[in-house]
This record gives structure tokens, C-alpha cells and sequence, in this order.
């Protein structure tokens, strides 16, 4: 059973995993969401002490802290916004997604809207669901 | 995990996707076990960078997950300065489900050459003693989770010494134990980590017993704990298998 848990923001009246909808947007190749996915399970697995490098060690603004998953050459710089918690110390949420391209984070106000769906998902705890990136790439 | 192995056995088909979750998986290994190491040496960044004849800003992407450019000689280079050797093999992708189910930080600990048990003298035989003694002086409860937790077996405090200060000196030498040899308390039980903590003071209270001092455990040594000392608040204090405080 894993110790740590990590959660994705679901978005607008759908309820749609925000992640998922960016990444599909995004054209994410299955390279990148599969490091993307395996970083998720270790740090299920072991803690944020297991996967140094993975989140930013200061927030980027109040509570928002920035996920790196770095692209090789031609590949998008992944920089997904996250919390801790907001209801327990074990657990992250994985608020919406970001790009970074020459040092700019891309959409230009996703500190902003991180904060927003942070309060709105500690107004409402359904707002979030913990699922696979890709559940069946065949499929 | 089985759930994982489950999900991971769907996902693995594509060629693609269980190459990449492979490697960024072997990249994450390598970055926090050395990392794991550096900790366990008690040792900062810039004082293994040194040792490596290298600057701290170049030695810090080695523990970084997103560091993907590994080089033999770099990877020898931190081996020796952590006085370890280097392994590396080929494995199969079913046993990746198996290997992240057992990875933390104890998983990635190993002894430097002079403490390896088996290049000290009568290093098993000293291993063998500290689990004994670790095993008389422990009890073992289950949690709720079912998680194994172990405390101390009830103080045996010498005459006219207060419970709390055998208490601390037994603490102190788990401590001890567990550092020299970090497999021990794994081996016993499974153990994920040590923490030694201090009880609330309530219980103290509650016993009719003097609270601890609010100095933090591992800074309390057998000599130190002589009942002369002015001791001050109670104060909490979580510490990991090193010894050092959990924020």
C-alpha cells in the first residue's frame, strides 16, 4: 500500500483531469508521459525525498510548487503546478499543466490559475481523482 | 504495488512507453541513491564535490532525477568518492514493479569500504550480537495499517536513575546500532525507518516522571545525562536512522 498519494485537479463542470486534457493537448509524445507517469509511482511509492529534482523545493508563488520533467532535444520542458496535501501532509495534487520555453512558463498566468483551482478544490474536496496518465496506451 | 504490476503489465505493451518509464526509473535510481549515500556519509554536497575535484554547482545535477547524461567515468568518479563500487546490469522489465516496490531510502543505504561488514573483523559476529541486543531491548506492535512499529521494552533503569535518562541511553544506542549496521533493523523487521521519538510529556505527567530534556535525542550522550543537568520544556524531536531531525 503506498504511503504517498498524488492527485489530479479535476477542471471545469465535467470534471475533466486537467493533466490529462493538457497533455492531449499539448500532443505529449507517450515518452514523455511514461517518465512523467514513473516519477507519479516513485513518488507514491517513496516519498519526495525519493525523487530529488521532481519538485521544486521552494513554491513559486503561495503554496503552488513547480514539477520538472525534462525533455530531451525537440521535446516540450514539462512544468506541471502541484500542492502538498491541501487535506493531508502524504499526498500532492497536481493542479494544471505547463510548459517552459526560454525560461517563460507557458500559459503565462498558470501561477495565478494554480492558486485558483487550489482554493477551489479546498472549497470542494471531489474536485480531484487519482488515476493513471495513460490507463491502456493500446487500448 | 500489485495493483502497479497489474497496471504497469497493460502499459508495458507499448514499446515505447515501458522503454521511457525504464529509463527515467533507472535516472530517479541513480540520483537519490546517490543522494541516499551522500546523506548517509553525513557529508554536504560541496564536501563530496570536493572530494571529487569538482565545484558543488557542477556535482549537483548528479542528484537530480531529470539528469539523463550519465557517464561511466562520472559514475566511477562518485563511486570512489563514496567508497563504493559501481554495478551495472541488464534486467528484464518484470522485475521494475518489484524494485520500485522496495524503493526508499533504506534500500539505497550501503557501508563504505571500511565499515562493510565483510572486510571487518569478525564483522558478522558483531552484526549478529547488535541484533540480539537490538531484539532484547525492542518490542514489536502492529499498527492499525499493519505496519510493524517497535519501542523500547519498558525502561530498566539502574537505582536512583530517573526512567526517562535509561530511556534516552537506550535510544542513543539504537541509534548507534543502526548506524553502524543500516541493514540491521530492516533484517529484523521489514523496518521502512527508524525514528526514535520522545514521549509526550503528558505521559510523563501522567507516570509521575521527570520529562525528558528539551535538548533534541541524538545530542544527549550517556555521559551528558547525569541527573545534575538543568533540564528545560519538553520538545518532540522525530529523527531519522542517521540521527538527524525530521522537519
Amino acid at each position: 500500500m503506498p504511503t504517498w498519494k498524488v492527485y489530479f485537479y479535476l477542471e471545469g463542470l465535467r470534471r475533466d483531469n486537467a493533466i490529462l486534457q493538457w497533455l492531449n493537448a499539448e500532443r505529449v509524445s507517450v515518452a514523455q508521459i511514461a517518465a512523467f507517469q514513473d516519477k507519479i509511482d516513485t513518488l507514491e511509492a517513496g516519498g519526495p525525498e525519493m525523487v530529488p529534482g521532481f519538485i521544486s523545493d521552494t513554491p513559486v508563488v503561495k503554496n503552488i510548487y513547480k514539477m520538472k520533467i525534462k525533455g530531451n532535444k525537440g521535446m516540450k520542458q514539462l512544468r506541471p503546478m502541484c500542492c502538498r496535501g491541501p487535506f493531508a501532509p502524504n499526498e500532492h495534487t497536481i493542479l494544471i499543466g505547463a510548459v517552459e520555453k526560454d525560461g517563460k512558463l507557458i500559459p503565462g498566468d498558470v501561477k495565478k490559475r494554480a492558486g485558483k483551482y487550489l482554493e477551489m478544490l479546498i472549497a470542494d474536496p471531489t474536485r480531484r481523482r487519482s488515476e493513471r496518465l495513460i490507463p491502456n496506451p493500446k487500448s | 504495488m500489485s495493483d502497479l504490476f497489474q497496471t504497469l503489465k497493460v502499459e508495458f505493451q507499448d514499446e515505447d512507453y515501458r522503454y521511457a518509464y525504464a529509463e527515467s526509473f533507472l535516472n530517479t535510481k541513480i540520483a537519490a541513491q546517490i543522494k541516499t549515500l551522500r546523506e548517509q556519509r553525513e557529508q554536504t554536497q560541496a564536501q563530496l564535490a570536493a572530494k571529487m575535484g569538482i565545484k558543488q554547482p557542477g556535482y549537483r545535477r548528479f542528484e537530480d532525477i531529470n539528469h539523463s547524461v550519465w557517464k561511466t567515468d562520472s559514475l566511477w568518479m562518485i563511486a570512489r568518492a563514496l567508497g563504493v563500487r559501481l554495478n551495472i546490469s541488464f534486467e528484464t522489465f518484470g522485475t521494475l514493479p518489484e524494485e520500485k516496490k522496495k524503493f526508499n531510502k533504506e534500500s539505497l543505504q550501503r557501508p563504505e569500504f571500511k565499515d562493510d561488514p565483510a572486510f571487518t573483523e569478525h564483522g558478522e559476529q558483531q552484526e549478529s550480537n547488535a541484533a540480539a541486543l537490538a531484539r532484547s531491548i525492542l518490542e514489536q506492535r502492529v499498527t492499525s495499517q499493519g505496519e510493524s512499529r517497535y519501542s523500547l521494552a519498558g525502561p530498566i533503569p539502574a537505582e536512583g536513575v530517573p526512567v526517562w535518562e535509561s530511556r534516552l541511553d537506550l535510544a542513543s544506542h539504537i541509534m548507534e546500532l543502526n548506524k553502524q549496521f543500516p541493514q540491521l533493523f530492516k533484517s529484523l523487521a521489514g523496518a521502512q525507518k527508524v525514528t526514535v521519538r520522545s514521549a509526550p510529556e503528558d505521559r510523563y505527567k501522567g507516570m509521575g516522571l521527570v520529562p525528558p530534556p528539551s535538548k533534541p535525542i541524538q545530542a544527549i550522550t550517556p555521559k551528558q545525562s547525569q541527573r545534575n543537568v538543568q533540564w528545560g520544556p519538553l520538545q518532540t524531536v522525530d529523527l531519522n536512522p542517521e540521527g538527524k531531525e525530521v522537519a
